[in-house]
């Protein structure tokens, strides 16, 4: 009861000077109208941000000094745990840290925390012992930290958590928090959440890059993840998922070429073959210099004679990559046809490849052609060149 | 009649104010979401460094400086850019016909030595005399190109593609100073767009004032010299707010020629820089822009909050002069040359609003400040101003004005774009200049700006022209030099 005469009395108020306001203004032009009320709200705003900047001017200085002191008392005993090779008990690591738990890290302490652990792991690289991370992390019970904060923090905290458990190694498990962010809205922080996810749960790993939405939002980034996840598969024994098959579906695209790109990373060879009949086939550019490329990587010797019929009806940048897949090859087979590619070449970069190959047939004595004698009119330097640098 | 049509100026002035202070607030608004997005998509730089330091995918990048007459520059520079950290780059330097020690001193620094070379002409520019390469492998990513003069920036970067090696390129000037960690950060939006990022720009900073030791900056200050101060509050504003506002939108009007990231391909497909071009920057993403548009391509432009280069800005009026009344040229030829696509839907946001933004706010601003300033000075004389109504609308526009500035402060805090030494000190500074800008300094710029629009009418000084350099590190000594003078007289 109360409360609402409360109300009504505040309204009223407001409301009469309001009126009081415009009717000193009733008799004023627009123009000195609007300004004043422009005035008074830029002034207003002004003033608000102005004491948003102090206020965060007091916030960040407070933060530095919470990560120098964090960075001052935990960087070395932190560096020495983590390249101790003994597997140190809970026990011994909260005493070599000198962390009190009865007086846990506050929120802002963690998030630094959890920032500098991942730099002294990271400092630390493969000469990191696994166990002594997981023993820090119990210790200063990271797990109640990174599962509140996986659930209720901002966007912001949820994203910069999810990267750093990507870095701190595969013995923490959020998997229920993660798996939430999975299904966000927000395509980047949803890709995080994969990616960590992927990374924690190596049977698990490789659903998302055989799954359409990879192929929606495929990026280098993505690709980059995959490299070092399938690398991490290999080395480990976890599953290898077989890249053909994700490179035979339709409808996948933008996503193909990198996929062909991967098994030259990963150093599959065993399968150009395969990949005869998918360049049989295919008219993307991309996609094709991508599979002569492969094959000039492994030396793929079947093929030579495919790329030399099929290189008159190719794009400018699959000549190139043919040249330079023969070359590599080195079979000597097809002087005749780096003859004719040289002579029938208009484009600038297809000139320069097949007279680099030319010159390789030469040096290994498999032209049955003159060289000096088959220089076209302006190509002079080019030869030039290219014997200089011989 | 003359009642009605000063009534009439006066009116269309305020409504002009109004819709820039509108503009303003908006782009405001943009900026703020783009530093949101921006920290959501960038992780911090050692976890950035940790990704791609070993990728395979990682794309390579060439970086472009052009360089003419810069001996007192070019080693540190040189040493800043071979400084940076990054798995695969090459640094060209290109020497636009010097006529100072500059070329005798990069051959004896760096050891280099005439190499054998092709080149072809992707891009026109004028021919290249010859190419060098050090013979120590420590210098193994320096290329320096030994061309014929043109006079223009926009050459010099031509000649530049037609060297590089990679298939992005970063075109930078002899006085920048870049991060060590510029060209992960460059790189990361390339990396992590699935849509064709084909331009990327970073916050550029003035290094006046600043610590340079080795290439490297250690110490950022806000200078003391009220030009360079003005000119680092007039960046922060146009980087933070209006570039970066813009790019929200995927509508981002110009990457700076001081530390420009470009797609090699793109730029050769658009037909390279514009012989002439006193804005080659703004040209060249306009040329981009259209090329893309017009092939039905997608792409991406963005901006990067942080300041990730620091250049030195002109620190005396005459030299202040020269470069606005540059810029104002360089305006000019854009606005000859591209202001066809205003209005045209093919063009999307480049042509339906930043174009013709550009043209009202940016080429129209000087000429009605000046004839606001003409008509405010008659209306004196002849006693016909209403003062109660001339003082409200000063406040209303310096109080905007204040606004931005404040705001900008706030945003360079919360991105730390700049990592100033002595936070409270610098941006003490910064508001300080804030306050007198409006009153001092903007009238000057507007003046210069008009001075280049009857150059350009005129076909006056149509040059690049030379900035003299101080040289990192030298502006304190300078000064120390001046007041022992006076003192001894």
């Amino acid at each position: 009861m109360n409360l609402e005469y409360y109300i009504s009395y505040l309204w009223g108020y407001i409301s009469t000077y309001a009126l009081h306001l415009i009717n000193v203004f009733t008799e004023y032009p627009l123009i000195v109208r609007i300004c004043s009320i422009g005035v008074t709200l830029f002034a207003l705003a002004a003033l608000v941000v102005f004491c948003l900047l102090i206020k965060l001017y007091r916030k960040r200085h407070k933060e530095y000094k919470i990560i120098n002191n964090l960075d001052s008392k935990y960087r070395e005993p932190l560096r020495n745990i983590i390249l101790d090779e003994d597997n140190l008990s809970v026990y011994e690591v909260s005493r070599l840290m000198k962390y009190n738990r009865s007086e846990p890290f506050s929120k802002r302490e963690f998030r630094w925390f959890t920032r500098l652990l991942r730099d002294v792991r990271l400092e630390c690289e493969d000469k990191a012992n696994e166990n002594n991370v997981n023993s820090i992390m119990r210790a200063i019970d990271f797990d109640t930290y990174a599962a509140y904060t996986l659930k209720h923090a901002s966007m912001d905290g949820k994203m910069r958590l999810t990267r750093s458990l990507r870095f701190l190694g595969n013995h923490i498990k959020m998997d229920e928090a993660i798996a939430k962010l999975r299904k966000s809205k927000v395509v980047v922080l949803k890709k995080t959440a994969l990616f960590t996810y992927a990374w924690n749960n190596p049977n698990e790993a490789l659903k998302y890059f055989d799954s359409d939405e990879f192929e929606k939002y495929c990026c280098l980034y993505d690709m980059m993840i995959f490299h070092d996840i399938m690398k991490r598969n290999a080395t480990r024994g976890y599953s290898f998922p077989d890249l053909l098959n994700w490179i035979n579906i339709p409808e996948r695209k933008k996503s193909k070429a990198l996929f062909v790109r991967e098994m030259r990373y990963l150093g599959i060879s065993d399968k150009c073959d395969a990949l005869i009949q998918i360049y049989k086939e295919s008219k993307d550019a991309v996609m094709n210099k991508e599979i002569v490329t492969n094959w000039g990587f492994f030396k793929f010797q079947d093929a030579e004679q495919l790329m030399v019929d099929t290189y008159s009806y190719q794009e400018e940048v699959v000549q190139c990559a043919i040249l330079e897949a023969i070359r590599t090859i080195m079979s000597g087979k097809f002087s005749d046809f780096l003859h004719s590619a040289y002579m029938d070449a208009t484009d600038y970069n297809v000139k320069i490849e097949s007279i680099k190959s030319l010159f390789a047939y030469h040096r290994q004595g498999c032209l049955n052609i003159d060289i000096e004698k088959i220089v076209k009119p302006g190509d002079e330097n080019l030869f030039k060149y290219f014997r200089e640098v011989e | 009649m003359f009642e009605t049509i000063s009534e009439f100026f006066g009116y269309v002035v305020f409504f002009y104010s109004s819709l820039l202070i509108i503009s303003y607030m908006i782009l405001i608004v943009r900026s703020y979401k783009a530093q949101a997005d921006a920290r959501l998509d960038t992780p911090d730089p050692t976890a950035i460094k940790y990704l791609l330091k070993d990728a395979p995918y990682l794309p390579g990048v060439s970086i472009i400086a052009p360089a003419y007459n810069e001996e007192k520059t070019i080693i540190t520079n040189v040493n800043s850019l071979l400084a940076i950290d990054y798995p695969k780059f090459e640094v060209i330097v290109v020497n636009d016909g010097s006529t100072d020690n500059m070329m005798n001193l990069l051959i004896d620094t760096f050891e280099l030595e005439e190499v054998p070379f092709i080149y072809h002409e992707y891009v026109e520019c004028q021919p290249v005399k010859t190419i060098f390469k050090s013979k120590n492998p420590e210098y193994s990513k320096l290329t320096v190109v030994d061309k014929v003069r043109a006079g223009y920036k926009a050459d010099g970067n031509n000649a530049g593609i037609n060297v590089a090696t990679y298939d992005y390129y970063i075109s930078t000037d002899v006085d920048c100073v870049i991060e060590p960690f510029a060209l992960y950060r460059m790189m990361w939006p390339v990396i992590l767009h699935s849509r064709k990022v084909i331009g990327v720009s970073a916050t550029m900073l003035i290094s006046n004032g600043c610590k340079v030791e080795d290439g490297r900056l250690v110490e950022a200050n806000v200078s003391k010299n009220p030009f360079a101060m003005f000119q680092q509050l007039e960046y922060l504003r146009s980087f933070l707010i209006g570039k970066l506002g813009w790019s929200c939108d995927n509508m981002l009007p110009n990457i700076s020629g001081g530390f420009g990231f470009y797609d090699k391909q793109v730029v050769i497909q658009a037909g390279g820089y514009g012989k002439g071009s006193l804005a080659e920057d703004m040209d060249m993403l306009m040329k981009v822009i259209r090329y893309m548009s017009e092939t039905n391509q997608g792409y991406r432009l963005i901006q990067i909050p942080q300041a990730l280069c620091w250049t030195e800005g002109p620190g005396s009026l005459s030299s202040l002069y020269r470069q606005r009344t540059r810029w104002a040229k360089g305006l000019c030829q854009i606005m000859r040359d591209h202001l066809k696509i205003a209005f045209r839907p093919k063009y999307k946001g480049i042509g339906m609003l930043v174009m013709p933004y550009m043209f009202l706010f940016e080429f129209c601003a000087p000429i009605i400040e000046i004839s606001g300033f003409l008509f405010t000075i008659w209306l004196l004389l002849t006693d016909g101003i209403n003062w109660q109504t001339f003082w409200l609308i000063y406040v209303l526009i310096y109080l905007a004005a204040q606004l931005i500035t404040i705001t900008v402060c706030l945003f360079d805090y919360t991105v730390a774009s700049a990592r100033w030494k002595n936070e409270s000190k610098n941006y003490g500074h910064l508001l300080i200049a804030g306050l007198l800008e409006p009153i001092f300094y903007h009238p000057l710029i507007t003046l210069f700006s008009i001075i280049g629009y009857i150059q350009f009418i005129f076909n006056i000084n149509m040059g690049w022209g030379q900035m003299k350099r101080q040289g990192f590190g030298k502006e304190k000594k300078n000064i120390r030099k001046k007041s022992t003078i006076v003192r001894t007289k």
